[in-house]
């Protein structure tokens, strides 16, 4: 009797490790500016930058899933989560944090995972099926795809592509290169200062508040959405809104909107520091002052 | 590796970001396989030809004077400091940049977004009423959108059912924009702010179908 308590036992304990989430670790040699690649189709995947030449690895491998790998040169190394067949059903998530090289090229990609990113200031590219995915610091580029996901941006970038289906995107610190697009998501952005930017959705709310750079060129419309603008208080740009079958509320200036065929225009000449162009179908447009910031020069 | 290789791991054979023993065992397979060579050497031929088109175009003086006349009383800003995307003759760039891609257009919305300048000055053409150039430009995002239609239904099955549900779902959002533009165009087909929001509409569109489709390549 003994004898088969023991068997049942060991084979309780041994099931048991088997089934078990796998934990790992693991470091390599990187180049500063090295290339990473990171697969994790279900699960959760945070990069921090962080100043040594090395790569680290940390984190578990949910039930079902293959393995860990990683491997490559100190030029690049691609790491990640395999699952059989693909199918991301069938597993439990996984997590991983990894540690860059602050410098480094970073490729994230993820199904229905999410992506959180710090103090990488090489070029990201993020992307992930319904993952939320939240950035901060200042990578020289950035771009980051999802199709519902939320994305959530939050320091003063140059280059910034964004784009999502159902997903909000909020931008905190900015871009002075910026493309936000979503189809029913809201898009916010903030912060800057903006060189220039193309905003657009097409059910989803706009709303933008960011500083200006002297000469910036923004960009918004929107087929259903409202739009909200606020110009930074003491700016003169010019402006030119236009809606089809919907008000556009002026609180930059006593003017009004005009009838113009179908639709209705309004256009501000309030002095050259920036040129705002504003588009909607049937999205109310809200124009207005924000916070007193001043017109920053444009960047060299 | 008796497998094809797939579009992602081309890509980065030409972008050379594969690490040594990935490039020996795809130097390896390219070899043996002359349907992967040949559909390395076909996106090879398209990023050749896409890196050959001009940045900007010249445009000749009197275009810019017929430009103005036409604008009539309205404030000429300066070209020089205007993103392609604001301006009205973008709509046909990006119809004439589309025919010049169709052959590959697929490999090339596979591949990762470039940069986008906001400088480059779009061709014009002279002499092209709104409605014959607004049905043009959508002709060519439909039939873009049909092959990268047809690109994502082969590889759907790679997609999450909730991924496909919400590009669906999207998908029918961005339609819904476009019937309601092109209907509100067809009313007033003079109406700048029109076209471009159709024009937009499309563009979504084709953004939003090349994204599936590289998620479902990627997975």
């Amino acid at each position: 009797m003994r004898r088969v308590l023991c068997a049942l036992f060991l084979a309780t304990c041994l099931t048991s490790s088997l089934t078990a989430q796998q934990k790992v670790a693991r470091r390599l040699p990187l180049d500063p500016d090295g290339a990473v690649r990171i697969t994790l189709l279900v699960g959760t995947v945070r990069v921090y930058g962080w100043n040594r030449d090395s790569i680290a690895a940390t984190g578990q491998v949910g039930r079902g899933s293959k393995g860990f790998y990683m491997g490559g040169s100190p030029s690049g190394v691609k790491l990640g989560i395999d699952i059989p067949n693909d199918d991301i059903s069938a597993v439990e998530p996984s997590s991983l944090e990894v540690w860059v090289p602050a410098g480094s090229r970073v490729r994230v990609k993820t199904m229905p995972g999410s992506i959180v990113v710090e103090g990488v200031t090489g070029a990201l590219d993020l992307g992930s099926t319904s993952g939320d995915i939240r950035v901060t610091g200042r990578p020289r580029e950035l771009t980051v795809e999802t199709m519902d996901g939320d994305v959530e941006v939050d320091g003063a970038l140059v280059w910034l592509r964004t784009r999502t289906a159902g997903g909000d995107i909020v931008i905190r610190g900015g871009a002075e290169d910026l493309v936000a697009a979503s189809v029913s998501g809201a898009v916010t952005v903030g912060g800057g200062p903006i060189r220039a930017a193309r905003l657009e959705t097409v059910t989803g709310n706009i709303v933008c508040e960011a500083a200006i750079a002297r000469g910036a060129v923004l960009d918004i419309g929107t087929h259903a959405g409202t739009i909200r603008v606020s110009l930074p208080k003491g700016s003169a740009p010019s402006v030119e809104a236009t809606t089809i079958a919907a008000p556009i509320d002026n609180n930059l200036t006593p003017q009004r909107a005009v009838t113009r065929g179908d639709g209705r225009i309004l256009a501000l000449a309030l002095g050259e520091d920036a040129r705002v162009t504003v588009r909607s179908f049937k999205g109310p447009v809200t124009l207005g002052w924000g916070r007193p910031l001043k017109v920053v020069s444009r960047p060299e | 590796m008796t497998q094809h290789l797939d579009d992602q791991l081309l890509s980065d054979f030409l972008d050379d970001g594969l690490d040594a023993s990935e490039r020996t065992r795809a130097d390896a397979h390219l070899a043996t396989c002359g349907a992967c060579a040949s559909r390395l050497a076909l996106m090879r031929s398209v990023v050749t030809q896409a890196t050959t088109l001009p940045r900007s175009v010249d445009v000749p003086p009197d275009e810019w004077q017929r430009i103005r006349a036409r604008i009539g009383a309205r404030e000429w800003r300066g070209a020089g400091t205007m993103p392609w995307w604001t301006r009205r003759s973008a709509l046909l760039a990006a119809a004439l940049a589309l025919v010049m891609v169709s052959s590959g257009v697929t490999a090339l919305l596979l591949r990762p977004e470039p940069p986008v300048t906001t400088q480059a000055p779009p061709p014009v053409v002279k002499g092209v009423p709104a409605t014959a150039r607004v049905a043009a430009i959508e002709d060519e995002y439909a039939a873009t959108a049909q092959q990268l239609e047809r690109e994502l239904a082969a590889r759907k099955h790679a997609l999450a059912p909730e991924t496909i549900a919400a590009v669906e779902r999207s998908l029918r959002t961005i339609d819904a924009a476009i019937v309601e533009a092109r209907e509100a165009l067809a009313r007033d087909p003079g109406s700048e702010t029109l076209e471009r929001l159709l024009v937009a509409g499309h563009g979504q569109k084709i953004e939003l179908l090349r994204r599936a489709a590289r998620l479902a390549t990627q997975s």
